[in-house]
């Protein structure tokens, strides 16, 4: 990344949610490469940015269909890689050819000098471009759509399938990689093999010692259509692991609601949230201080951790919850340790990791998938030379046309909800709020940071406490007065238990991934009139919360002594 | 001679991490916990912001109980146990650069939780709370530990350091700075005359005071 020419930022702010990638745009910055920030917020990066490129909130596709077109229109295309490495770009050019600069401008804000400049510096730059985006793509009604667009702008302009290019979609969380690595998703066994396919659950039947006909051939649920499947009856229990989606999904209030209807819930974790407050049953969980096992970076890097403590009071490691939980379900899976999981369902059952063993990672020792034999060096830059992993071998254009978001602001909710990540805290900040230091820098009830101006009309100074409110919920909250914010748009984090954005958010999803639409919802910010009640108001809420989960948690102790 | 925390701005990115170690570091040592360094940011420019450690430091001079000494390695220090928690140092600090912390009484003495009397967007010096004792705190250069400031150690991106005293200015070019930051009120140095020359600043001053 650092030894890239350009890096174009696209909805992704590394300050505040990788802050050791933000470090490597510095470096790549101080080694002469140019920095393009697309994004409605003037972020951090933004500051350090050769060109900054503020378009409308949720106008992704067709800011990105802009730049393609923009590409295509100044001859930034390397058509030689496109006939030979590339399938369908008349298809593809059919929709982008409608979306000129000038078109779009009323939909991005864009100045189409301003697309022209971009598309040159991203396209030119040598030796390569990468694209890197984050949630503010993927968090979108249409973020499969965004994803097709940033890769098939990559695609013309043949920035891909060379070192240090391509595209770099940044993960929300350390082992996202990891976990769709090892198949925790509903459509693949590990090492993204298809459960459609009857070879790969052969395969699997084979490993597992189990008859072919308990895997299921058919793709599976995914966790944000979790409420939703519990109206339907579709779903009757949920073991949930390692999340807190009251805090995290959004329409929490609703999904609390549905929650209630379930017959078994059950919670794994290492804190009690709001999650594990309404569980059936918990099972404590370890830290990530006191186990072991790899971790998958978001450029495919395995990489060893090991415990640095071992496990407290009956707090077990994941794998033996499981291991415990199918032997009480009447099948004898049994591990000794880590590394044999590793080797027996990772390695050998996926040849791409084949060649990652606990030895060759020993230490800060890593191995970057594909890494399929024993001496395998690993590999860095995917694509090769253009040599694409689809059955053709070509990478396949698609475009799409734009749509607006769900949820648009009208004269009621007049202000566009974004959600974001705060650098101090992490996802639904059940481990970083117990950190002193941390709520030290930062604490309930979080804040909305709001532009001056909409601050100004609505009488609202900096650290005022505000009421925040949208079609499904109402909360308080701190008002952070930020001239970074652009006029009509809120931004707030999603850790904050009292300032509780997601009992804001709306509960939309797009068809192809199920991602909740964060990005974007419609609301209102007003001023709370009495101030000082509204502290009082905002720590009683707090305190009454803590304490509500202080005396769940207590329970167990009392359970102890009258048994005792 | 002083020695100050210095940031470059074009390599801070915002973490937070030396505000993090700072307030480890004293809240270790036995300390108030409150961070000593403020994170500005703005559209153009972003930097941690701390004492400077000013030589004829304003704050030094309107402490009445003298719990602010400016130490012979150039650093100004507050003794949090002498403080009193008159705030007028914090009100004489041209760079807004010390401000109050105390310890609050929530959790202890039959207090359950903090019961706010102030809404949190009062100026930090009006800000009183019942029962609370505060001192005032700013940047001591992690005194309490062989002046290796943490914050400086913590910087992931090496935007922060420790300038030594004077490390990189001329004397024609202190000479300069002092004589602007005097002109434009922002300091009070007592044994320094802007008309004069630095080469000999005793006999200067001894000119000033005949005219």
């Amino acid at each position: 990344m650092e030894d890239a020419g350009c890096l174009f930022l696209f909805g992704y702010n590394p300050n505040t949610s990788h802050p050791l990638v933000a470090r490597r745009v510095v470096k790549a910055k101080e080694k002469g490469a140019k920095i393009i920030v697309a994004d409605p917020r003037f972020i951090e990066t933004a500051r350090i940015a050769d060109l900054y490129m503020p378009l409308r909130n949720g106008t992704n596709v067709a800011f990105l269909n802009s730049f393609a077109n923009t590409i295509v229109n100044e001859g930034l295309i390397d058509e030689d890689f496109i006939n030979e490495h590339t399938l369908g770009f008349d298809e593809w050019w059919q929709t982008i050819e409608k979306y000129t600069p000038e078109s779009t401008q009323s939909i991005t804000g864009i100045d189409p000098g301003m697309m022209r400049e971009a598309a040159h510096m991203y396209a030119t730059a040598e030796p390569s471009s990468i694209i890197c985006w984050g949630m503010g793509v993927c968090q979108h009604r249409q973020n499969v759509e965004a994803v097709h667009t940033c890769a098939a702008i990559a695609c013309v302009t043949h920035q891909i399938g060379k070192p240090n290019s391509g595209v770099a979609p940044v993960r929300g969380q350390n082992n996202v990689q990891g976990a769709c690595d090892m198949g925790a998703l509903p459509n693949f066994f590990p090492g993204y093999q298809k459960v459609t396919d009857p070879d790969v659950r052969q395969k699997f039947a084979d490993n597992w010692n189990v008859p072919v006909e308990q895997l299921s051939g058919e793709v599976g649920f995914k966790v944000s259509d979790v409420g939703h499947l519990i109206d339907e009856g579709k779903v009757h229990a949920f073991y949930n692991f390692g999340e807190d989606p009251l805090q995290t999904e959004p329409d929490a209030k609703h999904l609390e609601e549905q929650f209630s209807k379930l017959d078994l819930f059950v919670c794994q974790d290492i804190f009690m949230t709001q999650s594990c407050e309404k569980a059936d049953v918990i099972l404590p969980a370890t830290s990530w201080g006191e186990h072991e096992g790899v971790f998958t970076a978001c450029d495919r890097t395995f990489q060893r951790f090991t415990a640095a403590v071992p496990p407290k009071g009956e707090c077990k490691h994941d794998w033996q919850i499981i291991c415990e939980l199918a032997q009480r379900m009447g099948y004898d899976m049994h591990y000794e340790n880590t590394q044999e999981i590793w080797d027996k369902e990772c390695r050998e059952m996926w040849s791409g990791a084949y060649g990652a063993t606990y030895e060759k990672m020993e230490g800060v020792g890593h191995a970057q998938w594909p890494c399929p034999t024993l001496d395998h060096p690993g590999t860095p830059d995917l694509f090769l030379n253009g040599a694409f992993t689809t059955p053709e071998g070509k990478a396949h254009l698609i475009a799409h046309d734009y749509e607006d978001p769900s949820e648009m602001p009208d004269d009621e909710y007049p202000l566009v909800l974004c959600t974001v990540r705060e650098v101090g805290h992490y996802s639904c900040r059940s481990m970083t709020g117990n950190c002193d230091q941390l709520s030290n820098l930062a604490e309930e009830p979080g804040f909305v940071h709001i532009n001056p101006d909409d601050a100004l009309k609505r009488g609202i100074n900096n650290d005022d406490l505000v009421w925040v409110y949208s079609r499904r919920g109402k909360i308080i909250t701190r008002a952070f007065v930020d001239d970074r914010a652009n006029e009509g748009a809120v931004y707030m984090t999603y850790q904050w238990w009292v300032g509780k954005c997601n009992d804001l958010t709306i509960h939309r999803v797009d068809s192809r991934s199920h991602t909740p639409e964060d990005k974007f919802c419609a609301v209102d910010v007003e001023l709370v009139d009495d101030q000082t009640w509204a502290e009082q108001h905002a720590e009683e809420l707090y305190m009454r919360l803590k304490q509500r989960l202080a005396d769940e948690a207590g329970a167990q102790y009392e359970y102890e002594m009258d048994l005792a | 001679m002083n020695r100050f925390i210095a940031i470059q701005p074009s390599r801070c990115v915002a973490c937070g991490t030396c505000r993090a170690a700072c307030s480890e570091g004293h809240k270790r040592a036995g300390l108030q916990k409150e961070p000593r360094l403020a994170l500005y940011e703005s559209r153009d420019v972003v930097a941690s912001l701390t004492c400077h450690h000013c030589e004829g430091a304003p704050c030094l001079l309107a402490c009445p109980v003298n719990a602010i000494r400016h130490d012979p390695d150039g650093c100004v220090r507050i003794d949090e146990a002498h403080c009193i928690g008159c705030k007028l140092c914090a009100v004489s600090c041209p760079f807004g650069a010390i401000h109050m912390a105390g310890t609050p009484v929530a959790g202890v003495a039959g207090v359950e939780y903090s019961t706010p009397t102030f809404p949190a967007s009062l100026d930090p010096i009006l800000q009183w709370e019942v029962g609370v004792y505060s001192a005032a705190v700013k940047c001591d250069l992690c005194a309490y530990d062989n002046c290796q400031p943490h914050c400086v150690r913590a910087c992931i991106t090496e935007a922060l350091r420790l300038v030594e005293a004077d490390e990189e200015l001329s004397d024609d070019e202190t000479y300069e700075k002092r004589s602007r930051a005097l002109e434009a009120g922002l300091v009070m140095l007592e044994d320094f005359d802007p008309e004069g020359s630095e080469d000999n600043p005793e006999e200067n001053q001894e000119g000033g005071d005949e005219a």
